[in-house]
């Protein structure tokens, strides 16, 4: 498989998952990021699987991202589609340069429609938890 | 002032991020809001004319840059920037094409080791398509590869993106619209190139979303006066979609050079390279 991160060697998460409310001390399992494997080699068939069991979809990598942000990141339609009709996913999540999955949607993959879907959850999901559906980061704040 | 595409695209993220920020509830600011904020903001040189007239800035220029469905003129990109920076939203040193803080140490130490900066290397640069094309056909995947160069007058290196659209021909057992399923992943790099040595030989960087997974590019065939700048031959190093390849047509012994891939600025005329494979044989007197 292409580009698998290190699944052994991950490092502990640095930012609590608002959607794992009551189990934030659980530590993420190798399993929960084989959704980022999956969505790294386009393989929707496998990510789809993966909410079978109870692995959560939230967990980020190295880099603060997400199956969600990767997925967003390389236009991978497929991926996406099945992520967000998960219902698990939060996307509201940062990554470590500041980035939510629908920056990168339009940044990277420069598809502004799955850019618009993402920002609609984004906003809803903030709307339902009363919390900004944006916070600033990054050289604009500077 | 011309506004880069690149630039085009910071601003049209940033104007997302707006919209975001001061959303409505569970909608998003909308563009009608924006667009009034904008022309009275007085920072820009798009505002309400005095005698009561519709503004030249519409809402649906606004919509079509946004979702970029047309070119959108340079003085409304510039007010829609210049009132982004006033908000906050965006900053005067992201722009310009300005060189990514995360790899500009790196780029000048190659640069300065490597480049070739004589007026023949940055004419040769001139010289440059704005794209060049390839595809690449597998057993289970069909990658094409598209590079987009955006060079300044002058200069001795050019940014540069690499755009691989990725077919998965066995994603079609899932059930998926067709549209979803013909296009599988679109995997974006950005980075910098420059000649290097007498030859002017292309050398180019890359790095994806996360900066760990580079890709660089080295140019195998010195410019011919034939060619010109319709077709580059490059070596590409880095991640590549595994294809499975035939050996039926290889000479004992071959050189499989499995990333070299040829180049066309012409997109009709992009080269299929069939099981990336290029081959040539080593005539050695004697035998080993």
């Amino acid at each position: 498989m292409a580009n698998t991160p290190d699944i052994e060697n991950k490092p502990a998460l640095t930012k609590q998952d608002p959607t794992q409310e009551g189990k934030a001390s659980r530590e993420p399992s190798p399993h929960d990021y084989n959704f980022i494997i999956c969505v790294k080699a386009f393989d929707a068939f496998g990510l789809s699987s993966g909410f079978d069991a109870e692995y959560n979809v939230n967990v980020q990598d190295e880099h603060g991202m997400t199956a969600l942000h990767h997925a967003a990141a390389l236009g991978a339609r497929p991926c996406i589609r099945i992520l967000v009709n998960s219902g698990k996913c939060d996307y509201l999540i940062q990554d470590n340069k500041g980035r939510y999955a629908s920056d990168l949607a339009i940044e990277w993959a420069r598809d502004y429609a799955v850019g618009r879907l993402l920002t609609k959850h984004q906003l809803k999901q903030a709307y339902e938890r009363g919390v900004p559906a944006w916070v600033p980061s990054g050289p604009a704040r500077s | 002032m011309i506004i880069s595409e690149w630039d085009r695209d910071l601003i049209r993220r940033r104007l997302n991020n707006y919209l975001i920020a001061k959303r409505r509830g569970k909608k998003l600011l909308p563009l009608k809001t924006f667009l009034h904020n904008l022309l009275i903001s007085g920072v820009t040189n798009e505002v309400y004319p005095y005698d009561g007239d519709e503004p030249d800035f519409k809402e649906e220029a606004l919509r079509r840059f946004r979702a970029n469905t047309q070119h959108t003129e340079e003085n409304k990109v510039l007010a829609i920037q210049q009132f982004l920076i006033h908000e906050k939203f965006l900053n005067e040193k992201e722009l310009g094409g300005d060189i990514d803080p995360d790899y500009l140490p790196g780029l000048l130490a190659v640069h300065d080791y490597l480049a070739n900066k004589s007026e023949e290397a940055i004419d040769c640069l001139t010289k440059l398509n704005t794209a060049f094309y390839t595809k690449i056909e597998g057993d289970k995947y069909d990658e094409s590869i598209q590079l987009n160069i955006f060079l300044k007058d002058g200069d001795a290196f050019f940014r540069i993106e690499e755009i691989c659209e990725i077919k998965n021909k066995s994603s079609a057992s899932i059930q998926l619209d067709t549209k979803d399923v013909t296009k599988s992943g679109k995997t974006m790099r950005r980075g910098y190139g420059f000649a290097s040595t007498q030859h002017n030989i292309i050398y180019i960087f890359l790095h994806g979303h996360t900066g760990d997974n580079p890709v660089s590019y080295v140019q195998v065939e010195i410019w011919s006066v034939f060619d010109l700048n319709e077709r580059l031959t490059f070596v590409r190093s880095g991640h590549l979609v595994p294809v499975v390849m035939t050996m039926s047509e290889a000479p004992t012994p071959p050189i499989i050079l499995n990333n070299v891939l040829r180049f066309s600025s012409d997109p009709a005329k992009s080269i299929v390279n069939k099981e990336r494979l290029l081959l040539h044989t080593i005539e050695r007197e004697g035998g080993p």
